[in-house]
């Protein structure tokens, strides 16, 4: 891979998906959205080539190839990947395996239930105008993620794993996602902690916008599935164990113990097991320049979807 | 000439007059020979052909036979003798009689009821009319008349003479079917003036207002008054009990026939997006929202109402960024003038959707926004669809381009309306926002029910309310759209005073009270339960007033006792004090010489006694008011 900031150049874009059982339809909106903001990027010259890449963590694949995910054909892709994996590698194992195969300058990773804006493509490459930033996040729509950015220079404590662009060197540096510690809930958080602690900075970019199809229930509140909510209490225990933050790992770890529920006790016993094998991961961030811990969240919110 | 016949007449000349035809011209009056003949009129024979003379016009009537060449020519008129069965000899001999004179109209009245080819008879007239360059006017009974619908809704259909139900009409009419009839025959309508009170079917109904059917055409009772209401909707001609019709010769248009086709693969939404032009950023998320819908079965009309400088082919530029599986199913349009609801009118009527839903440019909808509307349609056909909006609080931004947008997000969403529509709750405020509900399209562009333009604000409001009361709503308990909160920017909140909202609201609630308000099936509980809450509060409140009323009663009672209790209090220390004193002075007698003695026992004395009344008093008051209690 080759790191454009470095040449000055235009640079080439990858941009990929990881399916599990999506309808292929859905497949297919998501595919026209990100075609036009390739076109568009391409035809502004933020880009000079676009190729995509879909890969399938389902137990049977969506499609029989690509050419069903592309009704109109290749449109501005100068090369489109579909990649069933036998097997359910999860987001971030599913990333890393495209990662694999990819040779451009920038990788777009989205979440395959997401419609690119127009302009999205070309305001994520803007935000990697200043050499310093690895990673741009995009902004949700109809709901924003509710973590803060710094208004100024965008700089946030991490970028979501629904839609943000990275450098290949980036990659390069960290290896991508950590699949050992993390199949669905967190990578995000672990890989743009780790590239920050490789000095790249990660912005949030509001001009680049995304829609992800999130809803909210009747009370205004976002509900998350037991999986979502499964892994999600997994990181809430790996990341502060990591990022040198034992103390909170062990705290929510006697919560999870404690709260008395069966997806928490399954959960709480997993770690446990590990704990005391002595398998949890070797902290990092000793001095907590990234880590940042904030009630449960990874970053200071401006607003909870939980609740008021 | 009686008043009936030289209602049409008289309408007839009128449609002349507009187009300034000139007097000394002629009328080819085709059924003049049976006007006031067996029952073609109620006025006598001749009467209108003598009030066309009148007017200044030549007329030539048709006649059939000697003696109704003899009617005519005894009225002045001239006379073609001829069978309007065969129309195309007809006119030819028209032409043969008229010579070089000028031709002011052709007139038929009632004819084309009777005439058992109307077809071939308005196409000769078309010849005609080519060749003399002659306008047609038709003269037909209306059978949408108000009080046809009426009669025929209470079974009620009595053949008679004249008007509608004439039992010689072989052919209606409705003011709908006339003007593409006619077209397909190769006459473009260019003017009407439509009649009343012709004295036809409508009487006949006037005169049985007495039956069964006396409260259902009674305009003061509220059945009349909805019946009336409801034809109303489909047009202004439900008054017409004739249809008065100026035509002029065209090209015939064809008939089309895949129209039926055409409605069949409508799409189910249209979705007008109102904007100005001035909010790009919110536009575009607008635009982002639909074209990530997880059912395209919709089209957009971007509606750029009044836009400044390169507004519109800026928004079509806009849309054409997204991909052509979404930007070809959007159209913009450019609208000047009017209020804020002229866009949804221009759009509606443009649009091809069998629903109709409107988004602001600062709106915003969720992927299943369609979709959800869409399955509740199909469960509920042509009941209005209503979705659930959430509310998100937003601050404008002073940023001026990328990567800033213009606004922030400041709070999470929030879910403030009902769940579900209640007719009776949204009479007290609008609970929908306009990307909250959508509305068969038929109610906008055939019912014409749509948005009022002379409201500033609550346009959504009245228009559901309206719409509501027709067709019902379908409530779906998802939250499918959001709507910004704008904390420091420009809305209609800040645009308007307190006043113009509570004004318009008036406003509203003075029209919807002036037709009769029809309730959905389930209003009667709904509204018995109301009525009891209401019954139930104001028992509390009047029970409330009364124990206040109690409070204040005892609470007087009390500081007039503990005043009361003060003063004896005060007595019964005097008392003691004087009797200390008169024990000390007596004391001092058994010491003192009689000269002091004498003094001050005069004086502790009188003390005493005006202390012992004052207690007395009191206590006698005392006994009164808690006589109860010792009686």
């Amino acid at each position: 891979m080759s790191e454009p900031g470095a040449q000055g150049g235009i640079p080439s874009l990858r941009v990929q998906t990881v399916l599990y059982e999506t309808a292929a339809r859905d497949v297919v909106r998501f595919v026209t959205g990100i075609s036009a903001a390739c076109a568009h990027a391409l035809g502004s010259g933020a880009i000079r080539s676009a190729e995509l890449a879909i890969g399938d963590s389902s137990p049977v694949p969506v499609a029989r190839g690509a050419g069903e995910l592309l009704p109109g054909g290749e449109g501005p892709f100068t090369g489109v990947a579909y990649l069933p994996f036998g097997a359910n590698l999860g987001s971030a194992g599913g990333h890393n395996r495209l990662f694999e195969d990819a040779d451009t300058d920038l990788v777009l990773v989205m979440n395959p239930d997401t419609y690119a804006s127009p302009h999205l493509v070309a305001e994520l490459v803007a935000g990697l105008a200043d050499r310093t930033v690895g990673i741009v996040e995009a902004r949700q729509l109809p709901l924003e993620h509710p973590k803060a950015h710094d208004p100024a220079t965008g700089d946030v404590s991490w970028a979501s794993g629904s839609c943000f662009l990275v450098r290949a060197a980036v990659l390069e540096a960290t290896g991508g996602f950590d699949t050992d510690l993390f199949f669905l809930h967190g990578d995000d958080v672990d890989f743009s902690w780790r590239a920050r602690l490789a000095g790249w900075r990660v912005v949030h970019r509001p001009s680049a916008t995304v829609f992800h199809d999130k809803r909210l229930d009747e009370t205004g509140v976002i509900r998350a599935g037991a999986r979502e909510l499964e892994y999600s209490a997994l990181a809430s225990v790996l990341l502060p164990w990591r990022y040198s933050r034992r103390d909170l790992a062990l705290e929510r770890l006697a919560r999870l113990e404690s709260a008395g529920d069966e997806l928490s006790a399954t959960v709480a016993s997993g770690l446990r097991a590990r704990v005391d094998a002595g398998e949890m991961p070797d902290p990092i961030d000793p001095d907590h320049r990234v880590g940042e811990f904030v009630g449960d969240d990874y970053a200071r919110h401006r607003f909870s979807y939980a609740g008021p | 000439v009686s008043a009936a016949l030289s209602a049409t007449t008289e309408a007839f000349l009128e449609l002349l007059r507009r187009r300034r035809c000139s007097p000394g011209s002629v009328i080819v009056d085709l059924g003049a020979a049976d006007d006031g003949v067996a029952g073609r009129g109620p006025a006598g024979v001749g009467s209108a052909t003598r009030a066309l003379q009148a007017a200044g016009f030549a007329t030539i009537g048709i006649a059939a036979d000697q003696q109704s060449a003899e009617r005519l020519t005894a009225v002045g008129a001239e006379v073609v003798m001829g069978d309007l069965s065969k129309p195309d000899d007809v006119f030819a001999d028209v032409v043969l009689v008229l010579g070089e004179r000028h031709v002011a109209a052709v007139w038929l009245r009632d004819l084309p009821a009777r005439v058992p080819d109307m077809g071939a008879l308005v196409r000769a007239a078309h010849w005609f009319g080519e060749q003399t360059s002659a306008p047609l006017v038709l003269g037909v009974p209306n059978v949408t008349h108000v009080d046809v619908a009426t009669r025929l809704l209470l079974g009620r259909w009595e053949p008679g003479q004249g008007g509608v139900s004439d039992d010689a009409h072989v052919r209606h009419f409705s003011p709908a079917s006339l003007r593409p009839a006619m077209l397909a025959l190769g006459w473009a309508e260019i003017d009407a003036a439509d009649v009343e009170h012709e004295g036809g079917a409508v009487e006949a109904g006037e005169r049985e207002r007495s039956g069964v059917d006396a409260a259902f055409l009674e305009r003061t009772t509220p059945v009349g008054a909805e019946l009336a209401a409801l034809r109303d909707l489909a047009g202004p001609e439900g008054h017409a009990e004739y249809l008065v019709r100026i035509y002029e010769p065209v090209m015939p248009a064809p008939v089309d026939a895949d129209a039926d086709g055409r409605a069949l693969r409508a799409p189910f939404l249209s979705v007008l997006v109102r904007t100005q032009g001035k909010r790009w950023g919110t536009l575009e998320e607008a635009l982002l929202c639909l074209a990530a819908q997880t059912c395209d079965d919709f089209e957009v009309l971007v509606m750029v109402h009044d836009p400044e400088g390169d507004a519109t082919s800026r928004t079509e530029g806009l849309v054409a960024e997204f991909h052509p599986s979404f930007s070809g199913r959007v159209r913009v349009v450019e609208v000047a003038g009017g209020g804020r609801c002229r866009p949804l009118n221009e759009g509606a009527r443009m649009a091809r959707g069998r629903y109709l839903a409107t988004l602001d440019d600062d709106d915003l909808v969720f992927a299943h926004w369609v979709e959800t509307m869409r399955e509740a349609a199909e469960g509920a056909p042509w009941h209005a669809i209503r979705v659930v909006v959430g509310t998100q609080q937003v601050e404008a931004t002073q940023g001026s381009g990328p990567p800033d947008v213009g606004y922030r997000v400041a709070g999470r969403p929030r879910v403030d309306y009902p769940l579900t529509f209640d007719y009776v709750e949204h009479l007290r405020d609008n609970l929908t926002p306009n990307n909250g509900y959508a509305v068969p399209r038929s109610l906008v562009t055939d019912l014409g029910q749509g948005w009022d333009e002379s409201l500033p604000v609550l346009e959504d409001w009245d228009h559901l309310l309206r719409s509501a009361a027709i067709c019902g709503v379908e409530s779906v308990p998802t939250v499918a759209a959001m709507i910004r909160v704008w904390a420091n920017a420009e809305n209609s909140k800040t645009l308007h005073t307190s006043e113009i909202w509570e004004e318009t609201r008036q406003r509203i609630v003075a029209q919807l009270d002036a037709v009769p308000l029809l309730l959905d099936r389930g209003y009667m509980s709904k509204l018995r339960a109301l009525v009891g809450r209401i019954s139930a509060a104001e028992k509390l409140e009047q029970r409330n007033e009364e124990l206040a009323a109690d409070v204040g009663r005892l609470t007087g009672e009390l500081a007039d006792s503990e005043r009361r209790r003060e003063i004896a209090d005060e007595a019964v220390d005097a008392l003691k004090t004087a009797r200390d004193d008169l024990q000390q002075r007596l004391d001092d007698v058994l010491s003192s010489r009689s000269w002091q003695l004498t003094q001050s026992v005069g004086k502790s004395v009188g003390r005493a006694r005006r202390w012992a009344k004052a207690a007395e008093e009191i206590v006698r008051d005392r006994r009164g008011g808690d006589g109860r209690k010792e009686g």
